[in-house]
This record gives structure tokens, sequence and C-alpha cells, in this order.
């Protein structure tokens, strides 16, 4: 069966990310990467939305893209705090629907030594978003909520300072109860984001 | 603080305070018999420090995982734990893995002490495991989170809660960390015989995987040196025991009961420049028995600060962040969360022996749990709503000779919900209270309260109220905080 275009753009994705890791991680291996002071990153990928309500009888998806950049600062050898903004938009024909969130993170790397880190975060989300089974027309709708978000990655050392990371993180936005057009209330609506990213890293 | 920090000046004075508060906090802690009477003299070896010990970061994350598999077979197969339901909740198997994975995120339905108090001292056992083994503050955050996360997805039969896994880490990060420097307070490797078993014993429910670890590796017993960190410098603690009056919300009317309320201040933000996470903290516990129980279980630390006045001025000011977490029940309200402030803290030298000390604070809630008329899930113990929100804090003392006689608070908090009703809550706090020295460490005082919340709905009638409280106590201050004239 031939796949929906958005699975062979995550695919693609993903293979690229990955030559370009096995292509860098040889020659990066021997920078040394400076694990203090200030910390930038920004980049891409790849990004699923399910969105799902206590009321609703299915789990609404779409695909589209993912934007994030992060202000960070270490605060020990071992982890960095940061404040993140990521923007996820459908790239799908229907209803538009768009998640933003703005969070603070902490991105700690467990291994002494090694370039794979954990990054945890929370904090505000908002967006339009379209539930499935809800018994009525499918419209995006507006709310504002809580954030979280986990996610695991590598940093690829290009330099002193600067660096790749890819990354595969899970954004969950609650969003609390919405109402559709036509007096429809869908209560504990969850929107999740799972998403593969490349960034570039400046510190 | 280092040894050095307390200073050669006074060093039997300042010994003295610390261990009577070291007492007064196993006394609160275990209530273990009088201590100083059965020790035999301390060794040499606790002017030394101990060296920091090598990280376990694995360890520390196995005995978190640990916990959680103790915990759910004690569940199991110890009580077989069931819900209101008839549920056995804690009977998980791969399956129900699968499930909790495949569905992802809900809120539940517990109780608001459930919530709101067990699961903070629960995720303080996961963050303790780090620093029981060797992890620094920050190290040991994300355990807490990493044995809540596992213990949604794998523990329970239930999908994983969103107010668990806030409330489980972030106040299991703040309660835990004050609970390994009270433990670490408490314990003394120094000693030797029933003493040091008492002190041992008496740390043990502020922080059982310290203990633990301490029971693993031979620090149970081992003679030593003591942690570099154990002593915070100065250490404030009052504790009042006396009558309340508040509104009982079930029954319209007054209801009074005793009340007994415990303020510890571990630190001294303008004796001690900023150096750890915590290594400044503000605990409020109040307790009233025939009035709701744990009445106020309030934990504020301050994860950054940076004086910009020189330390010499009369008029001092620190930009400070804090983590709280905050605990907040009685018959008339609850009101909880997980917080960060940021705002100043200022101090200024009113007289020789007289200082009044203000904060100031923006707050970022990232959760929080009020109740209202019509919030929660109906049908269930969920009798309130959660959600991020903000607020504002303000407090401001006057403190004579380190003994504060009077003291102003007040709170606005905005609460959006995410879950529960569909709505917007606007709550405030003011309270004043005053203390009488009758001698150097008993006081007469009394405290005047009121709790006001407005809530409106979506598609329904908003409601607004409000909840007075009195109380009327004595006070034992056995330790106070140098005022800001004195020397440092």
């Amino acid at each position: 069966m031939r796949r929906p275009a958005p699975f062979r753009a995550a695919r693609g994705a993903a293979i690229v990310a990955g030559l370009l890791g096995a292509l860098l991680a040889g020659p990066a291996a021997a920078q040394e990467q400076v694990r203090r002071g200030f910390w930038l990153d920004g980049g891409g990928g790849y990004g699923r939305l399910r969105v799902r309500c206590t009321t609703c009888t299915r789990v609404g998806t779409a695909h589209g893209g993912t934007l994030t950049a992060t202000l960070g600062l270490s605060v020990s050898p071992q982890v960095v705090l940061g404040l993140e903004g990521q923007l996820w938009a459908s790239w799908e024909r229907g209803p538009r629907e768009h998640v933003r969130s703005l969070l603070v993170v902490a991105q700690w790397y467990p291994m002494h030594g090694r370039q794979f880190f954990v990054r945890g975060g929370t904090g505000i989300v908002q967006g339009p978003v379209a539930p499935s089974g809800t018994g009525a027309s499918p419209a995006a709708v507006k709310g504002t909520g809580v954030g979280l978000t986990f996610g695991v990655g590598y940093d690829i050392p290009l330099g002193s300072h600067v660096g790749l990371a890819v990354q595969a993180a899970s954004h969950v936005a609650a969003l609390g109860d919405l109402s559709l057009p036509g007096n429809v209330h869908l209560d504990d609506t969850i929107a999740y984001v799972t998403r593969f990213s490349a960034a570039l890293v400046l510190r | 603080m280092t040894g050095t920090a307390f200073g050669p000046r006074r060093p039997r004075r300042r010994a003295f305070r610390l261990g009577t508060a070291s007492v007064a906090l196993v006394l609160t802690a275990g209530g273990a018999a009088p201590l100083r009477a059965q020790e035999p003299a301390r060794t040499d070896s606790t002017a030394a420090v101990a060296p920091q010990p090598q990280p376990r970061p694995y360890l520390a994350a196995l005995e978190g995982l640990g916990l959680n598999v103790l915990v759910n077979r004690f569940d199991a197969w110890v009580r077989d734990a069931r819900d209101l339901d008839g549920l056995a909740w804690a009977r998980v198997t791969p399956r129900t893995w699968s499930r909790n994975i495949r569905l992802g995120w809900t809120w539940d339905t517990d109780a608001f002490v459930t919530n709101m108090f067990a699961h903070p001292y629960h995720g303080s056992m996961y963050f303790n495991a780090g620093r029981a083994n060797g992890l620094d503050f920050w190290e040991s955050a994300p355990l807490a989170f990493l044995g809540s996360l596992t213990w949604e997805y794998f523990g329970e039969d239930y999908q994983p809660s969103m107010n668990d896994f806030y409330n489980t880490g972030f106040g299991g990060i703040a309660l835990g960390e004050v609970y390994h420097r009270l433990g670490a307070l408490v314990r003394d490797n120094g000693r030797r015989g029933a003493g040091r078993l008492l002190r041992e014993l008496a740390a043990f429910p502020l922080d059982p995987m310290g203990s633990l670890d301490r029971l693993l590796h031979g620090g149970f017993t081992r003679v030593g040196p003591n942690p570099p960190d154990r002593h915070p410098g100065t250490l404030g603690l009052v504790v009042q025991g006396g009558g309340r009056v508040a509104v009982d919300s079930g029954a319209g009317g007054n209801a009074a009961s005793s009340s007994f309320l415990a303020d510890l201040a571990y630190g001294d933000p303008f004796r001690q420049p900023y150096r750890t996470p915590f290594d400044v903290f503000h605990v409020r516990l109040q307790v009233s028995p025939d009035g709701g129980g744990v009445n106020i279980l309030r934990v504020s630390g301050r994860l950054w600060a940076q004086e910009f006045t020189p330390a010499f001025k009369t008029a001092r000011h620190f930009l400070t962040v804090n983590q709280k977490s905050e605990y907040l029940s009685s018959p008339a309200y609850k009101f909880g969360g997980q917080s960060v402030e940021v705002g100043l803290v200022s101090g200024f030298v009113a007289a020789r022996g007289v200082d009044v000390r203000t904060e100031l604070y923006a707050e970022g809630l990232m959760m929080g749990a009020v109740d209202a008329r019509n919030t929660g899930i109906p049908g269930s113990e969920r009798t309130y709503d959660f959600g991020p929100g903000g607020g504002v804090v303000a407090t401001a003392s006057l403190q004579v000779r380190g003994a504060p006689v009077l003291f102003a608070r007040y709170h606005w908090a905005y609460l959006h919900s995410v879950s529960g009703s569909s709505a917007d809550h606007y709550t405030q706090f003011a309270s004043v209270e005053t203390v009488l020295p009758v001698t150097p460490v008993v006081g007469l005082g009394a405290y005047a309260g009121l709790y006001r919340r407005r809530s409106s709905y979506r598609g329904q009638l908003g409601e607004a109220t409000h909840f007075p409280e009195l109380r009327i106590f004595l006070t034992w201050q056995p330790n106070r905080t140098p005022s800001l004239s004195e020397d440092p």
C-alpha cells in the first residue's frame, strides 16, 4: 500500500538526519563541547497531531511541520535550562490547525561526557485544533491551556560552540473544555504533537 | 552553609541555636525523647566535612524505579487495593501498559489531599534517591519526573494523569530538597549510641530514600564528618498553638477548632549570597486536628538570587527566583499548586535590631487546583478544577531582634481551568498576624485572614464567596533569625 505523503516526508527526514549524523559524528567526536553559559538553538522538522477529548468518539489526526527555538542557560555540566517556543502547523487540507507553545524546558545529559540528552518542560499552549468524532462538522476551535514536553535527542558537535541536535519529542497540550459551532461542547480536550526535528545549536 | 559560615565570633551561641532547632525538628519529625541528655560527646571528626560522594545516577534511577515496583506490588499483593468501583488498580499487565501508552494522558478524579499533598511527598522520594546518591539539585530534578512518568504509565491500571505528573514532579522537587536538607540537619554523623540512632530514625519520615541509602551503604552507623551543606547558617523556628475560628462551608456557620502552626526559615537571604537552589527556604505547616487536618503546607525555596545593593547598606534588595509548592485545605476552601515566583526581596533597617522585610513576586502557576461550587467532576472525589495561571504575592514583616512581631501577606491568583468545570477562577488571600513577646522565646499572638474567590463559568452564572479566619495563639520561638543590623 502506498503511504500518504506526510509519512514519506517523515521517513525522508529521518533518513537525512541519520545520514547527517553518521557523516558528522566521526570527525565531531574529537570536538570538545562546552556546556557552560548561554545556549541557543533553532530548527524544524515533522510533527503529527492527535486530538482527543472525553466526549469525542474518535481521535483526530493531522500531519504538519514544526519550528522550534530555544534560549537557555547551563546550570550544571549535565543540565541546561531554557525557554522554548514551538509552532506546529498542519500542512493538510481542511480546518487550519496550529499548536503554539511557550515552555520552560530542562535538558539533561545523564551520561557524563556523552551527547545523549533528555529534554522536558512545561508552559503555556494555545491552538486552534479540530477534534474528530464530535457529531459536528469539522472545524478548528481555539483553546488555551497547559503543556508538557518530553523528548530525547543527541548533540552532534560541529565545533566547540556549534552543534546539530536531532530530537524526537512529544508535546502534550491540555486545552480544556472547548465549544464547537452548533453548541457542541468538548470536555477535557488534549492535543498531542509527536515531533522529529533537527536544530542548530549555538553555545 | 559551611562550618566557616557560622563565623568564629560566636560559635557557642550559634551552635546552641542550631542544636535547639535540630532537636525541635527531631521532635517534630519523629517524637524522639530528650536527645541531648542521652548523647555521649561528639567525636572530633565532626570538625571536618565529608567529601561529596561520587554521583551514582544509574543507581538513583534504579532506586526510583524500585520504589515504584515495591509500592505497586504492595498495593497489588498485600493490600489488594481497589478503587470506589472495585477495580484492582495495582494489578497491571503488559496489556494495561500498552493501553496507557496508546491512550495517553488524562486527568484523574482523586481527592484533593491525595493529589495535592500525598503526591508531592511521593515525588520527594524519587528526587531524594538522586540527592542520596550524590547528584545535585538540578541533576536530581529529572528523577522526580522519571519516577512519576514510569508510575503513571506502568504502576496503575489507569491512564496516566497530567495532574499527578505535575504535582509529583514539581512538588517532589520542592519538598524533596527541603526534606533532604532537614534530614541532613537532623542526622549527625559525628554522634554515636542511642542519640545517633534516634536521629537517624527521626530523619526517616523526612527523607526515607536518604535513610535507605545510608542503611545500604553503611552511613546509618558510620562515624565521620558531616556533609558540607549540613548547616544553613541561620535557622528561624516559630511554633504556634491556639484556637482557630473559621467559616465552615458545609454548615455556613462558624467552626472553632484547635490549631498548631510551625514556621521554619532555613537560611537568611540577607546573610547568605546565593550558592545553590534552596540554600534559603521557608516552610509553613498548619494543622487543625478537628478543623480539616493539615490546613497549610507551603514550601518556598530560592532557585536563584542576585543582590544589587551593597551588603553594608541599610536598604538591601535582591532579585530572587523561588520555587513554591502550596497546599491549602480547610472545610471552607481548597487551593493548591506548583509555581515559580520571580521578584524582589528587600530588607530595611529601621533602627538597631528593628527590621522591615518585604517580598514582592510575580507568580507563574504551572498547575493549580481550586474548589468552588460548580467545580470538579460530578460523582467522584474530585471537587476542584485543575489548570495553569498566575498571580502576585506581597509580604511585609516587622522584626524586632529577629522576632517577627507583625506580618502581613497578600496573594492574588488567577487559574484557568483545563479540567473540571469550564471556568476562570480569581482568588485572593489577605492576612495580618501579630505577636506580642512575653519572654524572649514565648509570645502571645493573633491572626486574621480572609480568602475571597470569584469564579466565572462559560455559559453559566458566575459566583463569588469569601471565608474569614481568626486565630489566637501562644508562640514559642526557640530560634530566631538575626536582625539585619547584627554583625554578619
